[in-house]
């Protein structure tokens, strides 16, 4: 599948003004890379700091690279931005960008005219992506703005970036401080988006919305890709194949705990002692079949007693926390 | 982007504020109204009338009837109402604009910011200027009947010049505070400009009594000229203040139009590049 969205070798350095002459640099961006396949959603995953806003900003052509560049439908977005600006639909802030006196309507016909539309196709067009987004069907269309909910403001901010409909959209962390509701309508909304075709690259922090939306991710760290894929693959590739957790209570834990280890290979042991009973979580690569073997075998060799034993498979955020967790900085 | 969709989306918008705001547009005009009435009505230290009228014909050089005296006053506050509506509304609307990507990059998708600025420094106060001084049209048909009507369109060039330079003044000032100074509040900046521009300008008091730093900063600025100009309308009633200060007006909007552009642009690279 041809790709919507290029990055290559980006990098970014951000001048810090210290005191009288005192300039100093910090780097953002450390040669980031990816693709984003046309008409997927493609999560950008990354701790606070990471590089994911700035990589937004580069690829909605707001900001410039110090070096590599990247291409919106083969437009790079140093070389040609007004070509990029025609096909992209940007939201880097769910609760502003609009004028409080003014409706989300009047809001929107203004942006549709500074987008290029006549009068007539501006008022069409604010209709049509107020149905879309369901602020026509909430009667909130014609109220000031400064009279919305966080999750209305949400649904504006999509909107906006949907006047024109553009073939890429890029959104900056769209459900942040957002409602179970208007969680899952964005959610909803940007999967029957992909579905028509539209790509769109995503950042955020909820490693289970973006599992659940995305088909490919990608894992920013210090300004680096440390990771990239699809969930699945991603997964595989860092060994995770399942969580083990289990809590349990004896006088040998700590032996057993360490010929498990050994025996299964474990990694990233997370020990929570609660009183007698300990609580272990274990990332394990190895088969259902043999893990409750192993653990089953070493619980009656040092006499300890499982009271509970939960295997599933990990979720992106294990990966994400695998990865960003254990410091990673290069794929 | 056509430069006159751009101007058309501007419009809009001031438009739909200014049917949000009737009440705001109303009492800037009560307030300016009051204003004007009062100075030649009820001063502090004058009890006579005649001498509210001397003292204002001796301000301007003229010899002034009342009626004349009045609309001095009038075209006064419409000067007084232009600045400050003009000047705190385009640093407002400009700071919210700068500081919000979310407008920024909607703005980028059409046209460059330098441009945009631009027409908003010029839309604004043209809106501002014609909704806040329309009710000179009225006056001044009341009191001049329709050789009113010409004095009023004849007062437009000046005072529309002087507010797209203001406009413009306002856009340089809000650009250096936004991007090189990174003040929060830049409404309060905004407070104190006008009032020194407007002593320095001759609206408040005569010329000889404001300091000569005031009256410095005051004649790098359209307004001195604009009142002046107009001052001289109500008193030669022709064209003459066209051909005195029309020029330099022209000059200070040619002036103010490249600073304004040269200095949004030069931001708007510093801008990119994270700077």
């Amino acid at each position: 599948m041809p790709s919507a969205i290029v990055a290559e070798s980006l990098v970014k350095r951000y001048r810090v003004r210290g005191g009288l002459r005192k300039t100093s640099f910090v780097e953002a961006l450390r040669g980031v890379s990816f693709a984003v396949e046309k008409g997927t959603i493609h999560a950008l995953l990354g701790p606070n700091g990471a590089g994911k806003t700035t990589t937004v900003k580069i690829v909605s052509t707001l900001l410039l690279p110090d070096g590599g560049d990247a291409y919106v439908l083969g437009y790079s977005v140093t070389k040609e931005p007004s070509k990029v600006r025609e096909h992209i639909g940007v939201v880097l802030d769910v609760s502003r960008g609009f004028y409080g006196s003014l409706s989300g309507y009047e809001n929107l016909v203004f942006y549709a005219l500074l987008k290029g539309h006549s009068f007539s196709d501006a008022k069409r067009e604010a209709k049509r992506v107020l149905e879309l987004v369901g602020l026509e069907a909430l009667k909130a269309s014609n109220r000031p703005y400064f009279t919305y909910s966080l999750g209305m403001r949400a649904r504006l901010a999509l909107a906006k970036a949907l006047l024109t409909n553009p073939e890429v959209l890029l959104l900056d962390e769209p459900t942040l401080g957002l409602d179970v509701e208007s969680q899952n309508m964005v959610r909803e909304l940007l999967v029957g988006l992909a579905k028509q075709g539209k790509t769109i690259l995503v950042t955020g922090h909820n490693m289970h919305e973006i599992e659940r939306i995305s088909s490919h991710a990608t894992i920013i760290n210090k300004g680096v890709v440390v990771a990239s894929g699809t969930p699945e693959e991603l997964k595989r590739r860092l060994g995770l194949l399942y969580k083990l957790e289990m809590s349990v209570t004896g006088s040998n834990v700590k032996k057993f705990r360490d010929e498990l280890q050994q025996a299964l290979q474990l990694k990233h042991v997370v020990e929570v002692p609660a009183g007698s009973i300990h609580r272990l979580v274990f990332y394990v690569n190895a088969t259902r079949e043999e893990i409750v073997s192993v653990v089953f075998k070493l619980s009656k060799i040092y006499d300890v007693e499982v009271r509970d034993l939960k295997i599933e498979e990990p979720s992106l955020e294990d990966a994400y926390l695998a990865v960003v967790g254990a410091g990673h900085e290069a794929a | 982007m056509k430069p006159l969709r751009l101007l058309l989306a501007l419009v809009y918008r001031e438009l739909v504020w200014l049917r949000r705001f009737p009440g705001e547009i109303l009492s800037g005009i009560a307030v300016s109204l009051f204003f004007a009435f009062a100075v030649v009505g009820l001063p502090a230290s004058i009890g006579n009338i005649n001498d509210v009228v001397a003292r204002i014909s001796e301000s301007v050089g003229a010899n002034l009837t009342l009626q004349e005296a009045l609309l001095v006053a009038l075209v006064s506050a419409s000067m007084l109402n232009m600045v400050s509506g003009v000047i705190s509304n385009v640093t407002q609307t400009l700071y919210f604009e700068l500081a919000t990507e979310e407008v920024i990059s909607t703005i980028l998708a059409s046209t460059s910011i330098a441009k945009y600025v631009v027409a908003l420094s010029m839309v604004k106060p043209l809106t501002i200027t014609l909704v806040l001084t329309a009710y000179l049209l009225v006056v001044l048909v009341v009191f001049q009947g329709v050789s009113g009507l010409v004095t009023c369109f004849l007062l437009l060039p000046p005072l529309l010049l002087s507010a797209f330079c203001l406009g413009f003044l306002s856009a340089i000032i809000i650009t250096a505070l936004h991007y090189y100074a990174g003040i929060k509040r830049p409404w309060i900046v905004s407070g104190i400009i006008v009032p020194v521009i407007l002593a320095g300008s001759g609206v408040f008091m005569s010329f000889e009594l404001v300091p000569w730093y005031l009256r410095l900063i005051a004649q790098v600025t359209p307004v001195p000229y604009a009142v002046a100009a107009a001052r001289m309308l109500i008193i030669a009633k022709g064209i003459e203040h066209f051909k005195t200060y029309m020029p330099i007006l022209a000059v200070l909007y040619t002036v103010y139009y490249i600073l304004a552009y040269s200095s949004v642009k030069v931001s708007e690279r510093r801008v990119k590049r994270g700077w």
